[in-house]
């Protein structure tokens, strides 16, 4: 009897286990937060690999920072991932990944970013385990994002950054200083490396006082949660809420509510929940041993541009709400070549240019209530 | 005064123990044994046999080696009753200007960050010293000053190292870094005056000072000791990860004295203090972060666990007789 049980057991912990497990493992990196944009980015991941019949393994890097960004990679190739996406915090953190990955054979490809360094993208690049990057035009997005707010009469900004070395910022910045020269715009402060929400109210209070002339602030690029807010408190405090004009790029949860109070005047995002969506779908192709390049490739995402509270809030209803911006049958037919073996890196990229609020909605119209 | 020290002499000295004294003590030298014994089944068997497994032993010495090198200067210090806040600071600092070092030639790297910890230990210790400032406030100011000063060698942003210097991160030279300094350590913590006096510092100062100990210079010393592996830990992270930040090396200090902790040094110094913890610390440490990684347990829950056993650490190995921890 004992026996029978015993072998019963060990028969369904083996069908259990055999019908829990994927075809194959991928690692995601997630953030520490509960901010809904960061989740759907996380979330968009695991649909890809879920819609590709892979399981998911997960680790939050403890900073925002090259080490910790290695140390998660390690842990996650520890726990068995055979593909994984990086957002690389700087380029010289590549080589250490491209040979950690190539040790282990894990294929990898980048999210949110180029690589500048044009040593460091050729030892990556020869590696045969690298797939390739998704990216957005950074330098579009800070050029554009700075037109609308000289468009809106602002004469003296200040930007909120990160700390230099980051290529997806000195690109917006870049494109910021084309716009500014172009416009007549003065940069008046740049605060960079804030660590938390209370330091971007500090900066703004401090940036007030120093120059009572500033009417425009544009967070260029920020990993803190709730920044907006925060800055929107220091600006109230000062009776300056509404009165300077306040941009960003990346979108955010309170962004409708925001430009609902005119408190929010220019955001360009909707990257977020894409970028690493493609990369994914990249990563994961070659995992299944359905590489769409025998070389790697780039993808080039469009930003979306929001300026009033009826298109952030369609945006949040089609983009980020309970229906994934891409449904699991959507990736399989359209991103993975296992199920469908005419997708390439040049349909994957049309893919990418034709990514809108209207394109979202077209394809979704009967699946959102 | 007198009849204080004479008192305290007695209770240490003529052997009059408490009832059940023994068995605590037995019990306070075994625990840190017992908890290695305990997380490693424990965490071995909820990963299903992987934190142990060959591709798991990397990470692990890449744990381990950080906070045990930490560890290493830390425990002088933490012997004479003292703490050092720096500590991540200083290797933050170190990393920054080796990496700015290597621009000029890779192999000023190393050099320059150790000479950095040790002259910012130094200055440390000649602040505590001889100006009589409470350790953690000398080294808690140390550490925002270091943070200031990082972000302008770095110009508000990060400095990549060469190429070239990649394969400075490797396994060999790691090992062979920790064992030597472990060796060296434990060496000087035990066999050597530095120890011993660190110990006598740690236990009673005033009885040091009477004994002839060179109190001022000891104290020096000791944080020389943890600038010095704090330099050592900002060139090897450093390498590891290819650039420096604003960032690198935080945390060290709070790792290091954790290690210490559960490895069974007393919070308070003194003679109880045993360099071995340094070892069982570092590994305990190392099998926490990385067994709650593997088990899936989130940051923010990993903060809480590593929280309660620091405090369950100090309650349990704090010398309540030596009641000026902070000197």
């Amino acid at each position: 009897m004992k026996r029978s049980l015993f072998a019963v057991v060990c028969a369904l912990a083996c069908v259990l286990s055999a019908s829990a497990e994927g075809k194959f493992k991928f690692g995601i990196a997630t953030f520490p937060s509960t901010d809904p944009t960061l989740l759907a980015i996380t979330n968009i991941e695991k649909t890809v690999v879920k819609a590709a019949g892979g399981d998911v393994i997960t680790d939050t890097p403890t900073a925002s920072s090259p080490e910790a960004s290695i140390a998660s990679v390690e842990r996650l190739i520890t726990a068995g991932a055979q593909g994984l996406i990086v957002m690389p915090m700087a380029d010289s953190m590549l080589p250490r990944v491209t040979k950690m990955c190539e040790e282990a054979k894990v294929y990898w490809a980048i999210s949110f970013r180029t690589i500048n360094d044009p040593e460091i993208k050729k030892l990556v690049e020869a590696s045969p385990y690298y797939v390739g990057n998704c990216y957005e035009d950074e330098t579009a997005a800070g050029y554009n994002i700075t037109k609308m707010l000289a468009q809106q009469g602002v004469k003296n900004l200040a930007l909120i950054t990160i700390p230099k070395g980051d290529t997806t910022a000195e690109r917006r910045e870049a494109g910021i200083k084309k716009a500014t020269a172009e416009f007549g715009i003065k940069v008046v402060g740049e605060i960079r490396n804030i660590q938390q929400a209370s330091d971007a109210t500090k900066a703004i209070e401090s940036l007030l006082a120093t120059y009572p002339e500033l009417d425009g602030v544009f967070v260029v690029a920020s990993t803190v949660t709730g920044i907006v807010p925060a800055l929107l408190k220091g600006l109230d405090n000062h009776g300056k809420a509404g009165k300077v004009k306040l941009a960003r790029i990346d979108f955010y949860a309170e962004m409708t509510e925001a430009f609902k109070a005119n408190t929010m005047h220019a955001t360009a995002g909707g990257h977020l929940v894409v970028d690493p969506m493609f990369a994914t779908a990249m990563a994961v192709n070659a995992v299944m041993g359905k590489p769409l390049s025998r070389t790697p490739f780039s993808l080039t995402v469009n930003f979306m541009y929001i300026k009033s509270a009826d298109e952030s809030a369609k945006y949040f209803k089609y983009v980020e709400g309970a229906v994934p911006v891409y449904t699991e049958d959507e990736i399989r037919s359209l991103m993975l070549k296992a199920f469908n073996p005419n997708v390439t890196p040049e349909s994957l990229q049309k893919l990418a240019a034709s990514y809108s609020i209207d394109d979202v909605i077209k394809r979704h119209k009967d699946l959102v209530k | 005064m007198v009849s204080e020290f004479a008192a305290s002499a007695a209770r240490n000295y003529t052997g009059t123990k408490a009832k059940g004294e023994a068995p605590k003590r037995f019990l306070k030298a075994f625990i840190p044994y017992l908890g290695l014994i305990f997380i490693l089944v424990f965490f071995d068997t909820v990963n299903h046999g992987r934190l142990l497994a060959p591709r798991n032993f990397m990470p692990l010495v890449n744990q381990i080696f950080y906070t045990a090198i930490g560890a290493c200067g830390m425990a002088f210090v933490i012997a004479q009753g003292n703490l050092d806040f720096s500590m991540g600071a200083v290797a933050g600092f170190a990393a920054a200007l080796a990496a700015r070092a290597a621009g000029i030639d890779p192999l000023l790297a190393a050099p320059v960050a150790l000479l950095v910890g040790l002259v910012v230990g130094a200055v440390n210790g000649i602040v505590h010293a001889i100006l009589n400032v409470p350790s953690f406030i000398a080294t808690l100011a140390m550490s925002f000053m270091l943070g200031g000063l990082v972000l302008q060698v770095l110009d508000s942003g990060n400095i990549g190292l060469p190429l070239s210097m990649l394969s400075w991160d490797n396994t060999l030279l790691k090992l062979g870094t920790l064992i030597v300094l472990l060796a060296v350590g434990a060496i000087a913590f035990e066999f050597t005056r530095f120890g011993k006096h660190s110990k006598a510092i740690g236990s009673r100062i005033d009885t040091a000072i009477q004994s002839g100990v060179a109190v001022r210079k000891m104290k020096i010393l000791s944080f020389m000791a943890t600038g010095l592996t704090a330099g050592i830990v900002g060139f090897f992270a450093v390498v590891r990860s290819g650039t420096a930040t604003a960032i690198t090396g935080g945390g060290l200090e709070m790792d290091a004295l954790n290690a210490l902790l559960l490895g069974g040094m007393p919070i308070s110094g003194g003679a109880n203090s045993k360099f071995r913890s340094v070892f069982i610390g570092s590994v305990m440490v190392a099998i926490l972060v990385n067994g709650m990684t593997m088990w899936g347990l989130g940051t923010l829950v990993q903060q809480l666990v590593k929280g309660v056993i620091f405090i369950v650490a100090v309650a349990l190995s704090f010398d309540r007789t030596n009641t000026a921890v902070i000197k």
